[in-house]
């Protein structure tokens, strides 16, 4: 009997015309995720995913979790992990409700804050669900807002991550979830420059089990709040996603995004733009993994979903994003998902 | 100096915070049982009664493969000294996730104590796929079909099962556990002897259900299984397969068309009118409808809708004209 069951998820062929950004236009293999999930022994399991794509491949995940029961109903999880921060960071590109990304995590945490670490998550003995949890590491995959320090001796230079999670149920039929966060750490764009990223998310999810048990509605927003150091200056920026997503039949679903992000202290493009960083990797809103944003954006993001059986989707998304800084831009996608392997968990 | 230097010393206070919400937990004497479905928890209480408290995850009138994995239910989990679960992938969506974050060595593992698959207590699993499956026929379950509850005989096994585990945990109350079970397999007997006389007369029907998931009550009943509603399992009727569908149900003969009360009702209410079949949509777990609270009225329920939809359709047939249900 084989113990490691491979999942394997692929984002495929988003089909993208931008109005003025050429390059990413086209049929792209946006990322096929690998993963190895198993348990190790009576006292761990082991979550491994791997983010093959053009630009190369990813080791996203890597981390051990404790199984054994801890004093103070504590958990922990050692390794490379998407980081507890909100909401989105926490689900996989495959499990989530849009092909892009929102703006205000492209632009703050990356195409993921996965930082090598170790993290300790408490189950707090309240009616509700009330989870808290604190992690220390380093961010090896580089992201937007926090690097590793040259000096890495100074323990206050590593990246400090808190999250609290609540969810409670309002009803048989409504289910909330309330968090907040806050990552602290170096910014790598000098020896003791730091950044600090606070956030609230929340989710609602309605669920009329008796009466229509294949229609849902949701709700999800995340507030971002950054406030950075760099050699030169101190930068304030701030944004925020709110979706809404109807289910409105077992294999359909559709969903509306709002996208917005400002800046106290904008930058101009010349500042961080190293061209070396050309061939890198961009994030979804087209420009690099830089500090600091240009100035206000706004995104809406309409989308609809078939689901042909639980292992494979098509979705469809048109983008019209507005900047302050430059041309409005206009993108449709289209996008294939497969999934193969052992049945995956369907994150709530 | 930066005010959002000082930064370690944040850090120690969020850490020490942290530390000082979380209080320790409270003894409690019961035994604490969280079942997946509820026809678990029907038969944990039957065993159980006043020594344990028993509570299930999901809801009878919910489809068990489609659980939301909601993080109340690890606050739930943290707490259990046995989780019972159905096995055979059926919850393969939504529990294995929560049993991790549960934090709870009781259950965390295949290994642990606590961890009870009640697939294990079974001699027969229906429908084990003998060649070789993948998933272009439709959501199968490689390892045999889940919907084992439907039968009542394997009530008692589970209940045999469930009883050694609280015997095992809760040794102190092992007699006590053991006369519980005694005496529910004594009254299942009973009524099961009782629902198979009144099934007897319609030994034989042809069925057509929704999804395989009443196998093992059409097997137990002695009913004729004589296709399915969906094109494959988890896959959505389409308009050819209904068409044929309702063809074959013609050239059959097929007098009965089931489906949980938590699937989709119009397309079998549409079978049912073109081929003048009854519809009947059941429960098909405890708390499938209101007043269905143990596994004996779970089967009251079914046995009595089935047997008097028959009964009437069967009269109706013999003064000439049709019956629709519905």
């Amino acid at each position: 009997m084989a113990l490691i069951t491979p999942t394997w998820y692929s984002l495929n062929d988003p089909i993208v015309f931008a109005e003025n950004d050429p390059e990413n236009t086209g049929v792209n293999m946006q990322e096929i995720e690998v993963g190895f999930q198993s348990v190790v022994d009576p006292y761990f399991r082991f979550d491994s995913f791997f983010s093959f794509r053009t630009e190369g491949v990813e080791l996203e995940e890597a981390y051990g979790t404790t199984l054994f029961s801890i004093p103070l109903n504590s958990q922990f999880k050692i390794g490379r992990a998407r980081a507890k921060f909100g909401r989105i960071n926490q689900i996989h590109r495959h499990a989530q409700n849009f092909v892009t990304l929102p703006i205000v995590v492209a632009e703050f945490l990356g195409e993921h804050l996965n930082p090598t670490s170790v993290e300790a998550s408490f189950l707090v003995p309240v009616p509700w669900y009330l989870e808290l949890s604190a992690s220390g590491g380093s961010p090896d995959v580089e992201t937007p807002t926090f690097g590793r320090s040259p000096d890495a001796n100074n323990l206050g230079n590593l990246l400090y991550i808190f999250h609290m999670a609540n969810f409670f149920d309002v009803g048989e039929s409504l289910g909330v979830s309330l968090g907040a966060s806050f990552a602290t750490g170096s910014n790598a764009s000098g020896p003791d420059e730091r950044s600090n990223l606070y956030g609230v998310d929340f989710f609602a999810k309605y669920r009329p089990l008796k009466d229509n048990p294949y229609q849902e509605v949701s709700l999800q927003s995340e507030f971002m709040w950054r406030q950075a150091e760099t050699p030169e200056e101190e930068l304030e920026d701030y944004g925020f996603y709110v979706e809404g997503m109807y289910r409105f039949a077992k294999r359909w679903n559709t969903g509306l995004r709002f996208d917005f992000t400002d800046t106290n202290t904008p930058i101009t493009e010349e500042e961080d733009h190293d061209h070396e960083h050309e061939e890198e990797e961009e994030d979804d809103h087209g420009h690099d993994d830089m500090l600091g944003l240009l100035g206000r954006a706004y995104r809406i993001s309409p989308m609809l979903t078939f689901n042909p059986s639980e292992f494979s989707r098509v979705r469809l998304q048109y983008d019209y994003l507005n900047q302050d800084y430059g041309p409005n831009q206009h993108a449709i996608f289209l996008q294939f998902q497969y999934a193969i392997g052992a049945h995956g968990a369907h994150p709530f | 100096m930066k005010m959002y230097k000082s930064f370690p010393g944040l850090a120690l206070f969020i850490a020490a915070a942290m530390v000082m919400l979380l209080a320790g937990g409270s003894a409690e004497a019961k035994v604490r049982v969280v079942t997946s479905t509820p026809d678990f928890a029907a038969i944990a209480k039957e065993i159980g009664g006043d020594r344990v408290d028993v509570e299930s995850l999901a809801k009878g009138y919910q489809d068990p493969h489609f659980v939301d994995a909601k993080p109340i239910y690890i606050t739930k989990l943290n707490r259990a000294d046995i989780l019972v679960y159905n096995g055979l992938d059926l919850e393969i969506g939504w529990l294995p996730i929560l049993v991790t974050g549960a934090r709870n060595s009781n259950i965390a593992t295949l290994n642990s104590p606590g961890n009870v698959d009640a697939s294990r207590f079974l001699t027969t699993v229906l429908d084990l796929p003998t060649g070789p499956v993948d998933r272009s026929m439709g959501d199968v379950h490689p390892r045999g079909n889940p919907h084992y509850m439907l039968d009542p005989r394997n009530g008692i096994l589970v209940a045999k099962g469930i009883t050694e585990k609280l015997s095992e945990v809760d040794p102190e109350n092992a007699g006590y556990y053991e006369e519980n079970y005694r005496n529910f397999e004594k009254r299942l007997e009973l009524k099961i002897a009782e629902w198979a006389k009144e099934l007897a007369p319609y030994k034989g029907t042809k069925v057509v259900s929704y999804h395989k998931n009443l196998n093992y009550f059409t097997r137990w009943a002695g009913f004729e299984d004589a296709g399915y509603i969906e094109p494959k399992p988890g896959i959505p009727p389409t308009p050819s397969h209904v068409a044929a569908l309702i063809k074959k149900m013609e050239a059959e003969d097929v007098k009965l068309v089931l489906a949980s009360n938590y699937y989709p009702q119009k397309t079998p209410r549409i079978i049912s009118e073109k081929t003048g079949a009854v519809f009947l949509s059941l429960p098909t777990s405890v708390g499938g409808e209101d007043g269905i609270n143990t596994y004996f009225d779970l089967f009251d329920a079914i046995v009595g809708q089935i047997t008097s939809a028959l009964e009437s359709r069967s009269g109706a047939a013999e003064s000439g004209s049709s019956m629709h249900n519905g």
